[in-house]
């Protein structure tokens, strides 16, 4: 699970920095300070991609463990 | 070792490295399987999510996707394709109007999976003279029927709705049967009213125009 203390890009993996909604200069902030500037309004579009990023691989990352229980 | 049984050993080996999170031998596992089930639309699905997990991907995002769409072509009576095309379009590619209409079908096909098994457990109930469970299951395919139907109805369905229902918010609700599963739905309701209605006090019926 991700914590609000992790940065960014210790949460997204390599492949989806690949992807277009990737923003490297939002890397180094934290899962909550992400989560703080998507709740703004109007929220900046790269937040909200980094956020979607992020709990994309959050959600796949569950789903191996569903897999197993 | 037979060909389902080093199938089912080699999911489980997946599942494993999946939780340890070693995403890269998840995915060598999924493609040896992949060479003796190309046709496996649920390994192209759990091929597209490890590729998206690695951290030094050997295949690009578009791969992933193509993967998805062929699982979606592979299995199409399927809604897992559909919704994870859906959230790769939503978070990968934020275009949410895409991740939208590929939610939609996704969620289209997990309905009507959902009411053919409530109307055969509605079905199975009933022969047990189980009628109040058997009617639960049935409300709840007139409620999935009811959000199902997007439909715009005319004066004359309007005048003459097929069923009267309410939901378990006691909300009541006009509709029309139709699709793969009414004629099972009616004959079944009706026969399930039928038997419940002398101790309840319930309609006889509720066919084609009734209403419970």
């Amino acid at each position: 699970m991700a914590q609000d203390n992790d940065l960014a890009d210790d949460l997204i993996p390599g492949s989806l920095k690949r992807s277009k909604s990737y923003h490297q200069d939002y890397g180094k902030k934290t899962y909550k300070e992400i989560k703080g500037l998507a709740a703004a309004n109007p929220p900046d579009k790269r937040v909200r991609q980094m956020k979607k990023l992020i709990e994309q691989t959050q959600r796949l990352q569950q789903k191996g463990k569903r897999r197993r229980s | 070792m037979s060909k389902v049984r080093s199938f089912k050993l080699g999911l489980s080996t997946v599942s494993r490295l999946w939780a340890e999170r070693d995403y890269d031998a998840a995915l060598c596992e999924v493609e040896n399987l992949l060479n003796d089930w190309p046709g496996n639309a649920h390994l192209h699905i759990l091929w597209a999510s490890l590729v998206q997990l690695q951290e030094k991907p050997k295949h690009g995002l578009e791969e992933a996707k193509q993967a998805l769409q062929r699982a979606i072509d592979l299995e199409k009576s399927s809604p897992s394709g559909a919704i994870e095309l859906g959230q790769f379009l939503d978070a990968v590619e934020d275009s949410p109007q895409a991740a939208s209409k590929a939610y939609s079908e996704g969620v289209a096909l997990a309905r009507e999976a959902l009411i053919e098994g409530l109307v055969g457990q509605a079905k199975a109930l009933h022969q047990l003279d189980k009628s109040e469970d058997a009617l639960r299951c049935l409300l709840e395919v007139l409620h999935l029927m009811h959000l199902g139907s997007t439909r715009k109805r005319g004066k004359s369905e309007n005048a003459a709705p097929d069923i009267l229902f309410g939901s378990q918010t006691g909300q009541i609700f006009a509709l029309q049967l139709k699709g793969p599963f009414a004629d099972q739905v009616e004959e079944i309701l009706n026969e399930v009213i039928a038997r419940r209605s002398p101790r309840s006090g319930a309609p006889a019926a509720a066919g084609r125009h009734g209403g419970f």
